[in-house]
């Protein structure tokens, strides 16, 4: 069992996390607003490499393809499930 | 049809169908869409990104549509966004980590188009606060 000191710990570190996320969602959007497509291309240019690297792996690999397929694709199922249960 | 005809022309493909067939798409229609579930179209063999289709299911999603705005990518190209109050209330209502940074990214990003009051109605709607975004 987990002690009320630890949770207090989890919860408050769980707040800080949240705050920071904040914080850097609200200076994003100020470099976007400030520098417009030049932040993306800033931001974006790994981005774009692991997309590429992604996309090529999943040319070579059929399964894992499909796999994801269904994955996005499977909200319909989820629904079902959740009704039978 | 018009839609599926038009995405196929321009090399999409209908991820839980088959785009050019009128049978699979009647299946896919009676399946997915007419029971409130989404559709998602990829480009060529390009999984990720993807476009997620749905019908509007409920007055929220019908006022979006209706109240959409027109955004013009590289005065070429337009495509309609939700009003960026109901979608900072919406996101608010939604309220998981991630949820909370897109409301306050897109707060951030249309604050100087934001109508405040708006934005006021829509988290009042929805039972939730907005305070805390306005203030910093």
């Amino acid at each position: 069992m987990v002690s009320e000191g630890v949770m207090a710990e989890v919860r408050e570190d769980r707040i800080k996390n949240l705050k920071d996320l904040l914080r850097h969602a609200r200076w994003e959007a100020r470099m976007v607003r400030e520098m417009g497509a030049k932040w993306f291309e800033i931001r974006d240019s790994w981005l774009i490499k692991a997309w590429e690297a992604d996309n090529e792996f999943l040319k070579d690999n059929p399964q894992v393809r499909k796999a994801l397929i269904k994955a996005l694709t499977q909200d319909k199922e989820k629904a079902r499930r959740r009704k039978a249960l | 049809m018009s839609l599926t005809k038009a995405l196929a022309s321009n090399g999409y493909v209908l991820m839980q169908g088959e785009i050019s067939e009128p049978c699979s798409l009647a299946d896919v229609y009676r399946g997915y869409l007419a029971e409130g579930f989404s559709i998602r179209f990829m480009h060529d063999d390009v999984i990720i990104p993807n476009i997620e289709f749905k019908l509007a299911r409920n007055a929220l999603q019908q006022y979006s549509i209706e109240h959409a705005y027109r955004v013009v990518i590289n005065d070429a190209h337009t495509v309609r966004i939700a009003p960026p109050e109901l979608q900072i209330a919406y996101k608010v209502y939604l309220g998981s980590d991630k949820d909370l940074s897109d409301a306050i990214f897109i707060y951030e990003l249309f604050k100087p188009i934001i109508r405040i009051e708006e934005m006021t109605k829509w988290c009042k709607e929805l039972g939730v606060g907005c305070d805390w975004l306005v203030k910093e």
